[in-house]
């Protein structure tokens, strides 16, 4: 097998697809609409941003690269890193 | 002497057609090595010859394999695809027989497939006889029915039928090549690994719509509500209630309620019943019968649509690729219904709605067809044994038909306001049939029964349990193969005799997979090229204007050829756009395929080193595949025996009983099963 060119180097660190740095566009989507879907969650139930990202990786009506930005994020929180905003 | 030669669809047509005009006593004799049939009638001979399907298809007019290409003729099936060269033989016989004849008649199924497929045969296999064919025109292939179509055969060919058929397949292969060769050429120039990549006029708005659903089902951030979940009690009789508030968007409000309502009294406000008729369902069009067949018999739309034609061709039903909800007059429904009660399993419900021999008009929908009317039986008693598939469809179809003469079905409908406290209202609703009417005929209806005491105003009702739930908002339902066939319906996407190939087509090539639609990477990474790139071949409005169109044509309101000019000069400027960003796209697919092989060649993580990926390995040196560490070169050794055939998938799933990653194999023709990877785990023992 030849090695196929690559328009970017990087890859997402969750799924591994080619990204422009950092998350790739599906995760990167994921990671989007965590931040605002945060914002309903804060108003009904005053959840802190850990455990709504624990809640919603646990939670099995959310979408599969949902959940994986989730888990992603929650990793960041854990190891102490800033969290994104909306 | 010469002699008439009848032009059909399929063999078994053609002996039962060739049956029914002779009374029985059509004689087979080979033609070119396939069969033919010869009879006398009215003093002169008749000759029946058939196709296979279509024996002509659409092909380019110049050689090569150049981008765009627009321009395409119709050449034998034989010259266009060599694994079908022995279908010359066919063409050669109806050309052979062709030279004695001095009167041709079209006897295709009535649709544009059946027309086109006549007209082309008659065309150029019969020296340019379409001219002076006449049109047999029937729906079932009972003698009866072919003896009446024989008699009143029209003067002349349904050529407008048969140019939408040839507009539609001139379209179809001008849209289908032009993109894979885009998508295939593109990826091959700009180094990629090589991959057939197609995606077809009708396919790619198919897919965009299911691609669309897919996106919204995986990034589907569920959001918190609370509901209330309550019950009443009257007379010692518990039934399901409803707060007048579906949802919460604070835990304490509904907390309240709860709180308020959990264990008092309430009061009946307002309680009414109220009589529902329910008409009669309408007889089947293809769409609704392939919808029944999977909700009750798990049928998919293209078996049901396979079974139902083999039911056609033993002469039990009417042709089923019809949109049609009518039955008109026409079809002698009476004796139909008479034939229909002399089967055992039909005679009571036929007694029951014949008055006299008479039946009353059936219920019909508001679709209607230019050709076939509603699938109905032919009242033909079935013969010797048939599958278990053919029997389920054809009593479905059979007690469809005799539903359609039903009664109205009566329901009684209760609806109740309990209110508890102040301002705290719950509703109750109960439904229960009261005269089965027609739902005794069609016994595949169910309608749920849901009883609610009979409570009056004034009376009161213990609300015995008033609890609050966790909800949280659902993602969008996948769709199941009917619910698709459906969505393609209602958005103008294929015709009835085309969506379930559709649909077949997108699982063939891996666009899609399961019982619930999931769209696949493959699938997605397609679609996104193609809404990248092609835009406008994604959306509904061009494929839905060309449904329109083809329907044009076939009431002569339009020609193909301008139908066909409009849509290639629609086509030319998107593809000129494909050749300025060839390097891109091929890129584009070129990053997806490569990630879309690794992905199924990576199994899980290796047991043995920090950081190494277990991946599927073909070994050079002995042409054999293997599971392999990625760090083999840091010296990682961790390697297992693989099955040598089938094609192996990455499930995603550790063995039970070893933890090692389990993998799916998938041989051709059988079950795909599943085994962990590793062949001295303790599950193989």
């Amino acid at each position: 097998m030849t090695d196929v060119h690559r328009r970017s180097e990087t890859k997402c660190p969750i799924c591994g697809r080619a990204s422009e740095g950092g998350l790739c566009k599906f995760h990167e989507e994921g990671a989007k609409r965590l931040a605002k879907h945060y914002e309903v969650w804060k108003a009904r139930t005053a959840v802190s941003w850990r455990d709504y990202l624990e809640s919603v990786s646990a939670n099995e009506l959310a979408g599969d690269w949902s959940r994986e930005s989730a888990c992603y994020l929650l990793e960041k929180e854990v190891r102490g890193q800033r969290a994104p905003t909306a | 002497m010469p002699h008439q030669l009848i032009i059909c669809e399929k063999p078994s047509a053609a002996e039962k057609i060739a049956t029914a005009l002779a009374g029985g006593r059509a004689r087979m004799r080979r033609v070119n090595g396939v069969p033919t049939w010869w009879l006398e009638r009215g003093g002169r001979e008749v000759v029946v010859a058939s196709a296979i399907g279509h024996l002509y298809t659409v092909d380019q007019d110049v050689p090569g394999r150049g981008f765009p290409v627009f321009s395409v003729g119709w050449y034998p099936v034989p010259e266009v695809e060599k694994k079908r060269r022995r279908d010359l033989a066919w063409i050669g016989a109806i050309s052979s027989l062709a030279k004695d004849a001095d009167s041709f008649v079209s006897a295709c199924d009535y649709d544009t497939e059946g027309s086109l497929i006549a007209y082309m045969l008659l065309k150029h296999a019969c020296n340019g006889a379409e001219g002076r064919a006449m049109r047999m025109k029937f729906s079932t292939l009972t003698r009866g029915d072919l003896e009446a179509a024989y008699r009143g055969m029209a003067p002349r060919l349904d050529f407008e039928v048969a140019e939408a058929g040839k507009t539609r397949h001139e379209l179809d292969w001008i849209f289908g090549i032009n993109v894979s060769r885009a998508l295939t050429d593109s990826l091959s120039s700009s180094g990629g690994l090589f991959e057939v990549l197609s995606a077809g006029r009708v396919q790619s708005p198919t897919l965009n719509l299911l691609y669309r659903r897919e996106l919204a089902i995986k990034l589907h951030i569920p959001d918190p509500f609370w509901a209330i979940s309550a019950e009443g009690e009257f007379r010692g009789k518990g039934f399901p209630v409803y707060y007048k508030e579906e949802k919460f968007e604070k835990r304490a409000g509904a907390e309240a309620v709860a709180e308020r309502c959990n264990g008092t009294m309430g009061m009946v406000a307002s309680a009414q019943l109220k009589e529902l008729v329910i008409p009669p369902p309408f007889p089947f069009d293809l769409g609704t019968l392939q919808r029944e067949a999977y909700r009750h018999f798990r049928l998919s739309p293209s078996r049901t649509q396979k079974v139902a034609e083999s039911l056609y061709l033993d002469a039990l039903i009417s042709y089923p690729r019809t949109s049609s909800q009518k039955l008109p007059p026409s079809l002698g429904l009476d004796g139909i219904l008479r034939r229909l009660g002399e089967n055992p399993a039909y005679s009571d419900a036929v007694g029951g709605i014949l008055r006299d021999g008479k039946a009353p008009r059936p219920r019909e929908g508001v679709k209607s067809d230019p050709a076939p009317p509603a699938i109905h039986p032919s009242g033909k008693m079935p013969e010797g044994r048939q599958t278990r598939e053919g029997r389920q469809v054809y009593d479905l179809i059979a007690r469809r038909f005799l539903a359609a003469f039903g009664e109205p079905a009566t329901r009684v409908r209760m609806e109740a306001t309990i209110r508890c406290g102040e301002g705290d209202d719950f509703f109750a609703v109960g439904e229960v049939t009261k005269g089965e009417g027609w739902m005794s005929l069609y016994l595949f209806a169910r309608m749920r029964e849901t009883p609610v005491p009979e409570i009056r105003v004034g009376d009161g009702v213990l609300m015995r349990r008033v609890a609050v739930e966790d909800r949280f908002t659902p993602p969008p339902a996948r769709l199941t193969p009917t619910k698709l066939l459906g969505m393609m319906e209602r958005n103008n996407l294929g015709t009835k005799a085309t969506r379930a190939d559709i649909m077949d087509t997108l699982y063939r090539r891996g666009y899609i997979e399961g019982g619930y639609i999931e769209v696949t990477d493959l699938g997605m990474s397609v679609i996104r090229v193609l809404r990248k790139f092609f835009p406008e071949l994604t959306r509904v409005d061009m494929t839905r204007d060309l449904g329109r169109d083809m329907e044009l044509i076939r009431d002569g309101a339009r020609s193909g050829g301008a139908v066909l000019g409009e849509a290639v000069g629609a086509l030319k400027p998107i593809f000129e756009r494909v050749i300025m960003n060839y390097d891109e796209i091929g890129e584009e697919l070129s990053e997806v395929l490569a990630y879309l092989r690794e992905k199924n060649r990576t199994l899980g993580q290796c047991p043995s080193c920090a950081g190494g990926s277990l991946v599927v390995i073909y070994s050079r040196r002995t042409g054999k595949r293997f599971v392999g560490c990625t760090n083999y070169s840091s010296g990682c050794r961790f390697s297992r025996p693989l099955p040598q055939r089938g094609k192996i998938k990455p499930t995603g799933k550790k063995c039970s009983a070893c933890g090692l990653p389990v993998v799916e194999i998938k041989g051709r023709g059988r079950k795909p099963w599943r085994i962990c990877i590793d062949d001295r785990c303790p599950s193989k023992k």
